[in-house]
């Protein structure tokens, strides 16, 4: 009974937090332009539907593209980083570079290098979702069970071997880790790039309603980019149910 | 050759290099081992006992001395030996048979060829219904038990265990103790194995060394001369408690209450 409670609370919470903002607005009289009330947001949404549709398909695929960058790019940075630890002294600052640098600052300079193009935005996706990968994937590659090592070594197991049955696998749930991170970070990272380099997309949306004074049409894509963000993350999680049976399921997150 | 020469220590010295400079572990230390010999080292902590077990491993270099199998001197890995830690060190990803099969694969055999050989194994130590199962399933014992068919399955002549039971509960403890003295007697295997309890390196074991502390050097040689079988009830005999005492004053145990 208190397991169940606890299970609905953060429902609860959440459609208490929506009545009170429904209220908020409606007993104060808040105009929609400062701050629409959800149905106000829900009836947007439904208003256009086709329009909106076609711009969260734009970002969406932004999102997934320049995610399965970030996770191909992030896993191999992260076998080289293991590799070796010259490589990975000399790798790793400037990799952390690109993580103290604000993106934002310089997506106006990959546009000017790139053009406002595809490749442009997804290497601003790519430089804000891939780290989380490589940080998290080569700590389950440097992470292991050294007395496994030892066993392995033990039978004149090769470097190549050792790294294919025991580093790989054992950096599996760690890369998930980073890769439920770097799902969010995706999206946000969309968003940033379509603020500067687009013409469509829930970012261009957002930024463009903002300046016609729009806010229910900003808030109506907000409300669009929540949901993707929690059900691409929820989608990372059955993958790793999925593909990783083995883990154990303390391990997961919610939301 | 001599049969107590399967396995010749001889003048092993380790010595660390640390940032606070050389730190030796292991001094001088010479031993033989026949071949299906059971013998126990013991010693306090960080006399080197396990970095004896690293060395013949071949995993750990020495700085000097040599160890011989069979006159031959050993370098680098050594195939022929199944490893038993503290801990079971047990892949996650791996259901049970194939944590059992692990050498098979690393050493490029087929593991289908040795999937009976897994099953026996298992079921040997009596976990047969399990060989599906994940290790995060099973308990520790348990996990210990795969452990050791893991370091059987390539039918290697020497088995080295590092404490393997030092983890676990005192009963489970007790029956792994009993199902080893087994398997070593059905498997003819040799066994070298580090301990900290001396009443488990007098039960199993047919001669114990005394390791000193660090540097470890040999303090020791016990010769354990109880009739095997030996059961729970030979750890209630006169001559095995002598035994045991005699080694707590090799390691100046035996004044502390």
């Amino acid at each position: 009974m208190l397991a169940r409670l606890n299970q609905l609370l953060p429902a609860f919470f959440l459609i208490g937090l929506l009545v009170f903002w429904e209220l908020a607005v409606q007993v104060l009289g808040i105009q929609d332009f400062l701050l629409p009330s959800p149905t106000a947001i829900i009836e947007k949404i439904f208003e256009i539907p086709g329009r909106l549709l076609v711009h969260t398909w734009a970002t969406l695929r932004e999102v997934l593209i320049g995610f399965g960058i970030a996770l191909f790019g992030g896993v191999f940075l992260a076998v080289i980083i293991s590799h070796s630890r010259t490589l990975s002294r000399t790798l790793y600052p400037v990799l952390v570079i690109t993580q103290v640098v604000p993106t934002i600052a310089i997506v106006p300079v990959l546009t000017i290098w790139l053009g406002p193009t595809d490749t442009s935005r997804l290497l601003v996706v790519f430089l804000i979702a891939f780290f989380p990968i490589v940080v998290n994937t080569t700590a389950g590659m440097l992470r292991v069970d050294e007395e496994l090592i030892d066993l392995i070594r033990g039978l004149n197991a090769s470097r190549w071997k050792i790294f294919t049955k025991i580093r790989l696998p054992n950096a599996l749930p760690y890369m998930f880790t980073g890769m439920r991170i770097s799902i969010a970070l995706s999206v946000i990272g969309a968003v940033v790039a379509e603020f500067v380099i687009a013409d469509r997309g829930l970012g261009y949306l957002v930024f463009s309603a903002t300046s016609n004074l729009d806010t229910v049409l900003v808030f109506a894509a907000v409300t669009l980019l929540a949901v993707m963000g929690i059900v691409l993350f929820r989608l990372v999680l059955l993958v790793q149910k999925l593909a990783l049976p083995w883990a154990a399921e303390s391990e997961e997150g919610e939301v | 050759m001599s049969a107590s020469q399967h396995l010749v220590f001889d003048a092993l010295d380790k010595i660390y290099e640390t940032s606070e400079g050389a730190l030796s572990a292991l001094a001088s230390v010479s031993f033989d081992v026949a071949r299906g010999e059971f013998v126990s080292i013991i010693g306090p902590s960080g006399c080197g006992k396990s970095t004896l077990l690293k060395i013949t491993l071949g995993v750990v270099p020495l700085s000097g001395g040599e160890i011989r199998i069979d006159g031959r001197v050993v370098e680098g890995p050594q195939v022929d030996i199944g490893m038993v830690f503290q801990t079971p060190a047990l892949p996650p990803w791996r259901r049970v048979l194939d944590n059992v099969l692990l050498p098979i694969e690393v050493l490029d055999k087929k593991p289908a060829d040795y999937k009976d050989k897994a099953r026996e194994l298992l079921a040997l130590v009596g976990i047969s219904e399990f060989e599906g199962s994940w290790p995060r399933e099973l308990s520790g014992g348990m996990q210990q038990r795969v452990a050791i068919c893991r370091a059987l399955i390539h039918d290697p002549g020497l088995m080295l265990m590092d404490e393997p039971f030092g983890a676990l509960d005192a009963m489970t403890r007790e029956n792994m103790q009993a199902e080893l003295m087994r398997i070593w007697e059905e498997a003819h295997k040799t066994i070298l194995f580090v301990t900290h309890s001396i009443d488990e390196a007098v039960l199993l074991s047919d001669r114990v060394i005394v390791l000193s502390p660090r540097p470890g050097r040999i303090v020791e040689e016990v010769t354990i001369e109880l009739a095997r079988p030996r059961t729970a009830a030979t750890r209630s005999r006169s001559d095995f408690q002598d035994y045991a005492l005699h080694l707590r004053q090799m390691l100046g145990l035996a004044e502390q209450v």
